[in-house]
């Protein structure tokens, strides 16, 4: 299976919970939250926390199936950029004032627990595209990548970027231009070869 | 659209993809999205495809079990409403209420109706007010001005060495009569009369005292209505010592702003 293919399974997937089918979002869950979930402990840097926000990420998928936009990128970049965006806001809501967290959620009911044989393999179709991903970016020199880091995970302008890198503002935006282009090419690279 | 702002856009992706444009901006290049410009658009698209990869550099790692449970409890709990009514109805009052202003539409009439009504009978009240505080100022700043009048009046009575001439009504007025009173260590002069005619526009009475057969003038006021009429109080700016060597005081009256020697009719004369 292509990765196009995989994009058109999720499709599927969404149009699906537009009809309120929360086995099709679980089986999005059992795709995603393992690509998610570190992305959220790696921006907020707490588990607990990081769980929470991606119930929160899924749940706004759930209700804005809707709405996603296929020309503007698959349903994978939309999910994991909801998911970064809301780990960001909480970051800076962080900086800005501590919040008492919210209480523990309600008491686990029936949920869709198996995952079919038909995901499964599209799971590790993921998992195969992944491997080659991590191969092809470690060909990106590692500044490129620091800096790339810095501003996905981190949220950092370019001018707090040049500050860490003790690096000129013209250097940190040249390099983060090649960056985002080894990754694009990158991006197309393995989308042909999957 | 222009190739240049077509470019203008272009530059704008990747700030945008990294959630650094400021929110003017990013609804200005959202908008531009919207209008489905092919460049920009594609140009979102891969650099979402590109920033997506970035996840993948981490370790791969399930969420706790507990927490999937929790999602799927939260789902049950919202079921109740469908979820895209739900949200139309908290994030999108805008779309979610069109349609009812479609099919009442007298509805709108009605309240931009009340709305000019409440609009127009704020203006009135406003003004009405404004006009109310611009009276009451006046009103204020009379009393004031009467106030220190009389404060300055209070001043001259309370003198130690205060001196008082009386004067009465001659023929054009006899019913009228008048007292000066002063401090002969100050230089003003308090004139107090009652019955003395309203004076004509155009005239002033004149207050005169007289040294060694010469009239001297001490100044002028003029008396114009009935309040003024029946008591009429004036304090006048004179020379010190102007007075101590008086003969004699009485009031003409004169052309307005008064002369330099008296020639009108003489109203009140002192009766010392």
């Amino acid at each position: 299976m292509t990765l196009a293919e995989n994009n058109k399974r999720d499709i599927e997937l969404l149009k699906r919970m537009q009809r309120h089918d929360q086995e099709a979002l679980a089986l999005l869950y059992a795709r995603y939250s393992p690509i998610v979930y570190p992305l959220a402990v790696r921006i907020i840097g707490s588990t607990e926390e990081a769980g929470e926000l991606v119930q929160e990420v899924f749940v706004h998928v759930w209700e804005r199936a809707g709405r996603y936009i296929g020309e503007r990128g698959s349903v994978y970049s939309w999910v994991v950029a909801v998911c970064r965006n809301k780990a960001l806001d909480r970051l800076r809501a962080r900086a800005q004032k501590r919040r008492p967290r919210e209480g523990e959620g309600s008491a686990p009911q029936g949920a869709p627990e198996q995952v079919t044989r038909f995901d499964a393999q599209d799971i590790l179709v993921l998992k195969e595209y992944t491997a080659a991903i991590r191969n092809t970016l470690k060909s990106i020199p590692k500044p490129e990548l620091r800096i790339l880091e810095l501003s996905y995970f981190e949220g950092s302008s370019q001018s707090d970027i040049t500050r860490t890198m003790r690096m000129a503002l013209g250097t940190v935006k040249s390099k983060m231009r090649k960056g985002i282009q080894r990754l694009r090419q990158a991006a197309k690279g393995v989308g042909e070869h999957a | 659209m222009k190739t240049e702002e077509r470019h203008k856009y272009l530059e704008l992706c990747i700030p945008y993809v990294f959630g650094r444009l400021n929110p003017g901006n990013r609804k200005q290049f959202e908008a531009h999205l919207a209008t489905g410009c092919p460049l920009c658009i594609k140009e979102v698209a891969e650099l979402h495809e590109a920033m997506a990869l970035m996840p993948l550099l981490l370790k791969q790692q399930e969420p706790p079990r507990q927490m999937k449970e929790r999602l799927m409890s939260r789902l049950s709990v919202g079921k109740r409403s469908r979820p895209e009514d739900r949200k139309l109805a908290e994030q999108q009052p805008a779309v979610a209420t069109a349609p009812s202003r479609s099919k009442r539409p007298w509805v709108a009439y009605i309240f931009v109706a009340l709305l000019i009504l409440i609009i127009v009978v704020l203006a009135l009240y406003i003004n009405n007010l404004v006009g109310m505080i611009g009276g009451q100022e006046r009103k204020s700043n009379e009393l004031q001005t009467e106030l220190q009048r009389k404060d300055e009046i209070l001043a001259i009575l309370q003198s130690e060495r205060l001196e008082v001439v009386a004067m009465s009504g001659l023929e054009p007025s006899p019913a009228a009569y008048a007292k000066i009173m002063w401090d002969p260590g100050k230089k003003s002069l308090l004139v107090q009369t009652s019955n003395l005619p309203i004076a004509p526009v155009e005239k002033d009475y004149q207050l005169w005292e007289t040294k060694s057969g010469r009239s001297m003038s001490l100044g002028v006021f003029a008396i114009s209505n009935e309040q003024e009429k029946q008591n009429f109080f004036k304090i006048l700016n004179v020379g010190v010592g102007q007075k101590q060597e008086a003969e004699a005081f009485f009031v003409t009256l004169e052309a307005k702003g008064g002369v330099q020697q008296p020639i009108g009719p003489t109203y009140l004369r002192s009766t010392k």
